[in-house]
């Protein structure tokens, strides 16, 4: 009998195994060349004699030493440094104050979390764009305060070489500390809340037990959120373009508007490809010990 | 001395009614177990206390301070949880000298108190562990422990061995027993095992549905329920109870629905009342033929060793009997039992009237 039904030919359970590996194919497919290969193509390129269009002579390590002796991609590291940390500790600050003053039990708690995450809806480029006419001191802010009496006010960052990388500053970290926010909620709610109790009757005052009892707790929703936070900041491109374009000069030059001009406007096609491979090291450095201790964590 | 005074407590949430009205005395150095189905309102009591919640009307005192609307951090009590409610990231002798650094006390002298804590816990080679790193009991060792250190006026326990398995339960209730024992600090302490409450109490405050039902030492609450409530919560297994009525001569209790008559002694009661008796299950002997009240028929034997519990059935009554002695009958065998005791309530009020011992009034 059972061999019977074996060597029926059964549509329907045939349809049902295959199913899902056809409906995931063209995505895996698709994941395969435009990621894995385009990453490859890349990294060929970078060895490569390639100017304005691919040129596939071999040169070795060349096109990194010049990228390492050009003095345009230390000025995009130094900016990626100081946006990178400002923008991480900024949001995270943020982030986890918002975080703790929605957690007191507050009233229009079902309003106020969706609002605080809204920006995180909106595009870079939207962000930049509307950001640019905020900091405009033609008619953005300082034309308003000028407009209300405070003639004195000056407000122009993002003229001004010095300042506009803190411009970047200030508009990422609206955009992403109230995400930031929702994942320290998250972690906050998933904490006993007889700690605090505890705590509570041994004498602690709220400041307290949030210091030392809370705030530590949290330490593994932080390391997320920084990881996060990093490899946004280093593959940070279209903020950029939306609200500086990389100006002014090149005081908001950072890899990722680097590795774009020297690949498509300037014609140095290899440079380019060597600071998109470093910029791909870079995350790849926060993301794998990451994954790593996240494999160990749920293998135990 | 009184110590802690609990004084008309209500609570309401919304519109339930969670406390109606407790009023509890309690004097220095007692251990108070507060005892009571779940959804009595036991906890929201002791969380009133500790200041963990507020009363919607009542009092507070402490040694005669009125400590209602005292913040909890000041009042000076330590709690146990049922969870333990460890900082899960301070090693235990961390969590130990938390609340000691906080009240900024002495550290060398926080550092000689960890230590004889942890002695007398059996704690000593735990101190640099997490506490995820320890067993269930040991972790409610340690919670006790740094209940300790608080030095407190006043010891809360909110089930604390409710996630503990049996054994462990016996051990960490004598524990508690014996620190309670040295130090003599009031306690507090909310359970829903009665075994518990009857092992550690000098008196145990029965409640039900927001009202204190009875209060009253362990034997005497068993001895002397005040109502049918009592007598069923207490004692395992349930009290045995019957519907009946005193028969027309006055003299005797009829069971309602059946031939089982018993003789009214100690108490005269008018013909026509109407009666729940309750009898526990040791109050009712396997006797023979004659001696025997009425015969049952049983319906299923646990035999635990020492003890062999026995449920029957009299013409449609549950009957229920414990006994030390090993009965030797299956399903079906028909056993002759004597009642030597009971208690009366009336079937309106559910107040016990009178108890019956049959022993000194044959």
């Amino acid at each position: 009998m059972a061999s019977r039904y074996k060597t029926r030919f059964n549509w329907h359970t045939w349809l049902e195994t295959l199913l899902p590996k056809f409906v995931l194919l063209p995505s895996f497919l698709l994941a395969i060349v435009a990621i894995y290969g385009f990453i490859s193509w890349t990294a060929v390129l970078s060895f490569s004699k390639s100017t304005i269009l691919p040129n596939y002579e071999w040169v070795g390590w060349h096109q990194y030493q010049k990228l390492w002796a050009n003095p345009n991609w230390y000025i995009a590291l130094k900016n990626l440094f100081i946006f990178g940390s400002l923008y991480i500790s900024l949001s995270c600050a943020i982030g986890l104050a918002l975080a703790i003053l929605i957690d007191q039990k507050i009233r229009l708690e079902w309003l106020l979390r969706p609002l605080m995450l809204y920006p995180m809806a909106l595009s870079f480029i939207v962000t930049g764009t509307v950001w640019k006419w905020i900091l405009n001191p033609g008619f953005g802010i300082e034309k308003s305060m000028h407009r209300i009496g405070f003639e004195s006010f000056t407000f122009d960052w993002i003229i001004n070489s010095d300042k506009a990388i803190y411009t970047l500053v200030i508009v990422a970290v609206w955009q992403t500390s109230g995400f930031v926010m929702a994942m320290f909620l998250a972690g906050l709610r998933g904490i006993d809340s007889n700690l605090t109790k505890a705590a509570y009757l041994e004498g602690a005052n709220l400041f307290q037990i949030y210091w030392k009892v809370i705030i530590p707790q949290l330490r593994y929703t932080l390391v997320s959120v920084v990881i996060i936070l990093g490899h946004l900041a280093i593959k940070s491109y279209d903020l950029v373009i939306a609200l500086t374009g990389g100006g002014p000069g090149k005081s908001t030059e950072v890899p990722g508007t680097f590795m774009y001009s020297y690949t498509f406007t300037r014609s140095r096609m290899a440079i380019g490809s060597a600071s998109a491979i470093i910029m791909l090291l870079m995350i790849a450095a926060i993301i794998i010990p990451y994954l790593y201790s996240e494999m160990r964590s749920r293998e135990e | 001395m009184i110590d802690l005074e609990i004084k008309n407590i209500k609570k309401n949430f919304e519109k339930t009614n969670i406390l109606k009205g407790i009023n509890l005395e309690i004097n220095k150095g007692e251990f108070i177990v507060i005892l009571g189905p779940s959804g009595c309102g036991k906890s929201t009591l002791l969380r009133i206390v500790a200041g963990l919640e507020t009363a919607s009307s009542g009092h507070v005192f402490l040694t005669g301070k009125d400590i209602t609307v005292l913040p909890a951090r000041e009042r000076n009590m330590a709690m146990v949880f049922q969870s333990y409610a460890l900082y899960p990231h301070l090693k235990v002798y961390d969590n130990f000298s938390y609340g000691p650094n906080i009240r900024h006390e002495d550290k060398k002298q926080t550092d000689k108190k960890i230590k004889e804590t942890a002695a007398v816990l059996n704690l000593e080679d735990q101190l640099m562990k997490y506490p995820k790193q320890l067993s269930g009991g040991q972790r409610q060792r340690v919670a006790l422990g740094r209940a300790m250190l608080r030095n407190p006026s006043c010891f809360l326990f909110d089930e604390p061995l409710s996630n503990l398995d049996a054994n462990l339960r016996l051990i960490m209730r004598r524990k508690i027993f014996s620190i309670h024992q040295d130090l003599k600090i009031t306690t507090l302490y909310v359970t829903h095992d009665q075994l518990e409450a009857m092992t550690l109490a000098n008196r145990i405050v029965l409640m039900n549905n927001g009202y204190v039902e009875q209060i009253g030492a362990p034997l005497d609450i068993y001895d002397k329920p005040k109502n049918i409530f009592t007598a069923k919560f207490l004692g395992s297994p349930n009290i045995t109870l019957l519907d009946g009525i005193i028969d027309a001569s006055g003299k005797n209790i009829k069971v309602i629905n059946s031939k089982i008559v018993f003789p009214l002694s100690g108490v005269s009661l008018e013909a026509g009342q109407e009666l729940v008796l309750g009898i526990r299950p040791e109050d009712i002997l396997v006797s023979n033929k004659n001696e025997a009240n009425f015969p049952a028929q049983v319906e299923f034997i646990e035999a635990t060793g020492g003890l062999s519990i026995i449920y029957a059935s009299a013409e449609g009554c549950d009957i229920r009997i414990s006994t030390t002695k090993r009965i030797s009958a299956t399903l079906g065998d028909t056993l002759y039992l004597k009642v030597q005791g009971m208690h009366l309530f009336d079937k309106k009020t559910s107040q016990r009237i009178s108890t019956i011992n049959y022993q000194q009034n044959p």
